[in-house]
């Protein structure tokens, strides 16, 4: 254990076993990884809320003319009595992409990731303030908000970086990776949850996801708004809700699983991608970033995605040259 | 890794893993605790609507008595159904002097010739799903004629 967790726990005065967890969590948690890995994900994440802020940019500025009797501002707008002025948000939507871009290509990461990371949550904070909480984007700002505070992100894969044989691995790149992973599973952890405590073990008997499939489409129509056509036709087969119910609180409440590596991680990867894209197929709401693969980059060796590893597989034999490459020239003299 | 690097990362991490599960403890000791962003209770999908709802909407009726299901844009200014229903539960609950000024909001961005209605549609929401679009019940709040 480190200094500072020895003086915690001291205080604490824990017994041993306790002692013992807390270091072996610590001893996870600072574990080596190479910079490669945290620049991959940092590269990753840059690149979705590069998109995220440029596809949103007319939804945020047609936020300047919403009513304002409709403004009900949750998180860090909280505070606010009134909606931000119109062209505070007009500029916050249109730095964003810029800004996310910036971060995608890693420069001047210690004064542009945590810039973007405000603008973002502040963007993201004001979508949700309109009478709805959205919960489409929490990921994807927690992500961005852990690799702001990550200034070891930038180390490789970065524009403007000085030539050079890369860092060895070291905790200071796996600890915002296994944070943001940790961060995933609470997320899916604390959403679980909430479907047993506030709907009880009731909710698995199928009726509920039934009735919140059926009007969830029924509220689209109404509204005039896209609806799955799947989920309505679904409904009809009342049967198939229970083992979709069972599904999805185990993928929810079995989201520690991706923690243990390997072949669990990957399983619970692949079923949570497949319980997003049935919400798409039965209620045609996008959770993009899950969907995108994004939400569960830290879970894996991102560093294996770098365009180097991929010329190191790409390598043609000895003596063989590119099709497209110009035919070399005879030497003089044979 | 020094000590302060180290030092750092476990107050960001701790700070962290205690924000993102603090909603999820007060679920936990209370079901109604308010949602926030991006640090949530994650409530959506956790309550059973019931078979049978009432959906408030705006709707456009033409002068031969055809429904025309109105945009969330159209609504409220918004791409967000969610939003839009909310801006339009929110007139309901509100009495009669809400719900005339979204009519009269709403009627602004629908040529006429309709009558923009302010309603409250109760459904079966199977039935619904198995084709029968017809509510059980439809209550017209307030009504106005379009003027965009």
């Amino acid at each position: 254990m480190t200094g500072a967790m020895e003086q915690v726990v001291a205080g604490l005065d824990a017994p041993p076993p306790a002692r013992r967890a807390l270091a072996r969590v610590e001893g996870w948690l600072l574990a080596p990884a190479p910079p490669a890995r945290l620049a991959v994900l940092r590269v990753l994440v840059g690149a979705y809320v590069t998109v995220w802020s440029l596809a949103r940019l007319p939804a945020h500025v047609d936020h300047t003319g919403q009513a304002a009797d409709r403004w009900d501002p949750v998180g860090v707008l909280a505070p606010l009595g009134a909606p931000p002025p119109g062209a505070v948000v007009v500029v916050a939507a249109a730095v964003a992409p810029v800004l996310a871009l910036l971060v995608t290509l890693g420069w001047r990461h210690r004064l542009v990731t945590p810039a973007a990371a405000v603008v973002v949550l502040g963007l993201a904070t004001l979508d949700s303030s309109w009478g709805q909480v959205f919960h489409t984007e929490n990921l994807m700002v927690l992500h961005l908000g852990i690799l702001a505070l990550a200034p070891a992100a930038a180390d490789a894969l970065a524009v403007g970086r000085r030539a050079g044989p890369p860092a060895a691995p070291d905790g200071r790149y796996g600890w915002p990776l296994r944070l943001a992973a940790l961060v995933v599973v609470l997320t899916y952890l604390v959403t679980g949850l909430a479907k047993v405590r506030m709907g009880g073990l009731d909710w698995v008997d199928g009726d509920t996801l039934r009735h919140i499939v059926a009007h969830d489409n029924l509220r689209k129509a109404l509204l005039g708004d896209a609806y799955s056509p799947v989920g309505p036709a679904l409904v009809a087969h009342a049967w198939l809700f229970a083992p979709l119910a069972v599904a999805t609180v185990v993928v929810e409440l079995g989201a520690w699983l991706a923690l243990l590596g390997g072949r669990w991680r990957t399983a619970w990867v692949v079923t949570a991608w497949i319980f997003h894209a049935g919400v798409l197929a039965l209620m045609a709401i996008v959770f993009a970033y899950p969907l995108s693969g994004v939400a569960f980059a830290p879970f894996f060796r991102l560093e294996r995605l770098r365009p180097s590893a991929w010329r190191g597989r790409l390598r043609l034999p000895a003596g063989r040259r590119p099709c497209w490459a110009p035919a070399r020239r005879a030497r003089a003299g044979g | 890794m020094d000590r302060r690097e180290r030092r750092r990362a476990l107050l960001v991490s701790t700070a962290a893993v205690i924000a993102v599960t603090v909603p999820g403890v007060r679920t936990l000791a209370s079901p109604g605790s308010p949602d926030g962003f991006p640090l949530s209770t994650y409530p959506m999908f956790t309550r059973d609507p019931g078979r049978e709802v009432e959906q408030p909407t705006v709707v456009a009726v033409s002068p031969g008595g055809d429904v025309e299901r109105l945009s969330p844009r159209t609504i409220a200014g918004t791409d967000q159904v969610i939003q839009a229903g909310v801006a339009v539960r929110r007139a309901v609950a509100g009495g009669p002097a809400a719900t005339a000024r979204l009519c009269a909001e709403v009627a602004g961005r629908v040529t006429g010739p309709a009558t923009v209605a302010v309603v409250v549609e109760r459904h079966d929401v199977v039935a619904w799903s198995a084709g029968d679009r017809e509510p059980i019940e439809r209550r017209t709040v307030a009504d106005c004629e379009a003027t965009g």
